[in-house]
């Protein structure tokens, strides 16, 4: 019987070990994203840090497409109560799902929102509440192949007669071969040209559209006229740029690693300028890309606290500035931007001293809740001036028209 | 009357001269592609385009397929196009054959309903379609990318459209004979329509093959896309590796390729007796 007492106790006692040194279950949260390629490694190492430092949490990406791909999953996702833990956003969708999140409010550290580039903290917050960090942030920059453009052109009508002036018919059959300028489709262009002419895009009250101002006339009418003389088209510059076609293009700074690749075979040296600037002085540019967020609906208070270690440990100063130095997209931290590392990083890619300097002169859209389908109708201006279907003014005009009817009470 | 042989050759040489640039036009892209999938990224990027690289770079389709679990985007496009394709026949057949020979009441308004929702762009369904997939509990799963696919309104009227060219005596003497129904649907209407059916299976299987969105919305796990989502890792936000997507574009089309060779006869028998181009 004692024999007996003394096995039952040992298995007991094994079993109670046993459990114990079973580890927990680590929380699993998933992130969805948009990167590829470099990007995506980029990430998944930053991921694999996170899982050594923080062996309780399991971060699952997942890459869901472009974002018209990502913010159509996630809308439909929300409808459904089942969002990820954590995405990327626009910050121009974040309206839409203002509900949904989480605010981050309290939970990110003083010492890092201070930190933080105030014009992409304000892009991130809405209503007052933080719902978003930036992450994965790029803008507009000048590229310049600087054999052609040794100085580049700091003005509007500087930038007008280079894109004149660099126009060549090499082979004289009548047909220009090189441009001075590209310009794509896109409205993040003439946004910005309206900001450096000074313009607002709503009044105090938001129940106009103030794009047909003098300021958008004018940017419109500068676009317009740049268009006349520039390679117009729809594919990415890298190609035309690298091959020495293009001289000057606006592009986005997560462009970067497809213009060196397209440009080192053929040898062209470019470097990166910040925009020219316009009537005003100024040379400001729109935010792009994507900010992260973590969801409140569908997901576990457990979850969202592993999300909010999982933010953390991307906005670090290490994990930033290894993000930032592989990917193109901006830095938006002091602290990093004054590391040693990051003077070597820019010493050595000398293009980065023009990036970060757009970067403090980037403003993102106003944070009104139809944004989304208000870009969508510039987008379609603006493609009527480029594709001449309407003149500038007729396209600003139908475009206010258009806003103020569907999306301002 | 030589020179009304004359008039006929020219002529005929002028068709065959307009269907050869056509053909031409039409393969470009593709020929774009293959080329494309042994080019240098530079290359790839070059205006006027390089149709003939300087060196094949046969490292792509490797690359490529290092970029992702490709083997497993192939096994599942097959699983799910051979699935799709077949089980959609089936009950194509079924309700085909219903609108074909059948009488019920209601039957027209029934079909110019069902032919109606294929002016409902997709696009408009997806959300709620994607609802109903989460309510069964089908996100990630085969039964969600294929059992909402199963029916098409468009195989329903392409196989209606052949089964009404098969003469109603034959009904009538299988009827005769002690046939039922379903009998006659399998031993007269499936073995008669080959051609119609195999055009069916095709266009459903290239469908299912090239399906992007349905598969990007209804999956979170790798293990469970499709080539054509794995083609989206090519492309960045700034930029196309294309001569990496034209490497594994090059391999997706291959299966295509292989059905349309070997049905290629019935193909155009099918499309031809049901008079729909």
């Amino acid at each position: 019987m004692k024999r007996l007492l003394i096995i039952t106790a040992l298995v007991f006692g094994m079993g109670v070990a046993g459990f114990a040194a079973v580890p927990a279950e680590p929380v699993e949260i998933h992130l969805w994203h948009i990167f590829v390629g470099g990007h995506a490694e980029a990430l998944a190492s930053i991921t694999a840090r996170f899982h050594e430092a923080n062996p309780d949490i399991r971060v699952v990406l997942t890459h869901q497409g472009h974002w018209p791909d990502l913010n159509m999953k996630l809308v439909a996702a929300t409808a459904a109560g089942t969002p990820p833990t954590m995405s990327l956003f626009k910050t121009t969708w974040v309206p839409a799902f203002y509900g949904a999140l989480m605010s981050l409010d309290g939970l990110i550290p003083a010492e890092i929102t201070d930190d933080i580039f105030p014009v992409f903290l304000a892009d991130s917050t809405f209503e007052g509440r933080l719902l978003t960090m930036p992450f994965a942030r790029s803008t507009n920059v000048l590229f310049y192949n600087t054999d052609l453009v040794p100085e580049p052109p700091a003005t509007w009508e500087e930038l007008l007669a280079m894109a004149k002036e660099l126009r060549l018919d090499r082979d004289g059959d009548g047909v220009i071969d090189r441009f001075g300028k590209g310009i794509r489709p896109g409205p993040e262009q003439f946004a910005f040209l309206f900001l450096q002419a000074g313009g607002q895009w709503l009044n105090e009250e938001e129940t106009e559209f103030l794009i047909d101002s003098p300021a958008g006339i004018k940017a419109m009418e500068f676009l317009h006229e740049l268009r006349q003389v520039a390679l117009f088209q729809t594919g990415f510059f890298s190609g035309p740029f690298g091959r020495g076609d293009v001289a000057m293009f606006w592009g986005s700074t997560a462009g970067i690693p497809f213009v060196a690749r397209a440009a080192a075979p053929h040898g062209t040296r470019w470097n990166i300028a910040e925009l020219p600037a316009g009537p005003l002085g100024i040379s400001h540019s729109i935010l792009m890309s994507g900010s992260a967020g973590i969801f409140e609906l569908g997901t576990t208070e457990e979850e969202r606290a592993a999300a909010v270690r999982f933010l953390l440990h991307l906005l670090s100063p290490e994990e930033h500035l290894y993000w930032v130095t592989r990917t193109g997209y901006l830095p938006y931290r002091f602290s990093v931007i004054k590391l040693p590392e990051w003077q070597a990083f820019v010493e050595a890619n000398p293009i980065w001293a023009g990036v970060t300097t757009q970067a403090l002169l980037s403003y993102g859209y106003p944070h009104h809740v139809e944004w989304a389908a208000i870009r969508g109708v510039m987008d379609e201006m603006t493609d009527a001036v480029l594709f001449e279907t309407m003149t500038p003014e007729e396209a600003l005009r139908w475009a206010a028209d258009e806003v103020e009817m569907w999306y301002l009470e | 009357m030589i020179v009304i042989k004359l008039k006929i050759g020219a002529l005929r040489g002028f068709s065959y001269a307009v269907l050869i640039s056509g053909s031409i036009l039409m393969l470009l892209p593709f020929l774009w592609m293959i080329s494309t999938s042994f080019k240098t990224f530079a290359e790839a990027l070059a205006m006027p385009p390089v149709w003939i690289p300087d060196q094949l770079i046969w490292s792509n389709f490797a690359d490529g397929w290092a970029m992702a679990p490709f083997a497993r985007f192939f096994i599942n496009s097959v699983v799910i196009a051979i699935a799709t394709a077949g089980g959609g026949v089936i009950l194509s057949v079924l309700a085909a054959y219903a609108f074909a020979k059948m009488n019920f009441f209601g039957k027209n308004i029934i079909f110019m309903i069902l032919i109606g929702t294929m002016m409902i762009p997709g696009i408009v369904l997806l959300v709620p379609n994607f609802l109903t997939i989460v309510r069964f509990g089908w996100i990630d799963t085969f039964q969600g990318l294929i059992i909402p696919w199963l029916a098409s309104v468009f195989v329903i009227f392409l196989l209606r459209q052949f089964f009404m060219s098969i003469p109603n005596e034959l009904w009538d003497s299988a009827q005769i004979d002690g046939c039922g129904r379903f009998q006659f649907l399998w031993r007269f209407i499936v073995p008669l329509s080959i051609p119609a059916l195999s055009t069916a299976f095709l266009l459903r299987f290239i469908g299912s093959w090239n399906a992007f969105l349905w598969v990007l919305i209804m999956t979170n796990r790798e293990e469970m896309r499709t080539v054509p989502v794995g083609l989206a890792l090519f492309a960045q936000e700034a930029g196309i590796e294309y001569q990496l997507m034209m490497a594994m574009a090059t391999l997706a089309i291959i299966p295509i390729m292989l059905l349309f060779l070997a049905c290629q006869r019935q193909f155009i028998e099918g499309v031809a007796r049901t008079g729909i181009k």
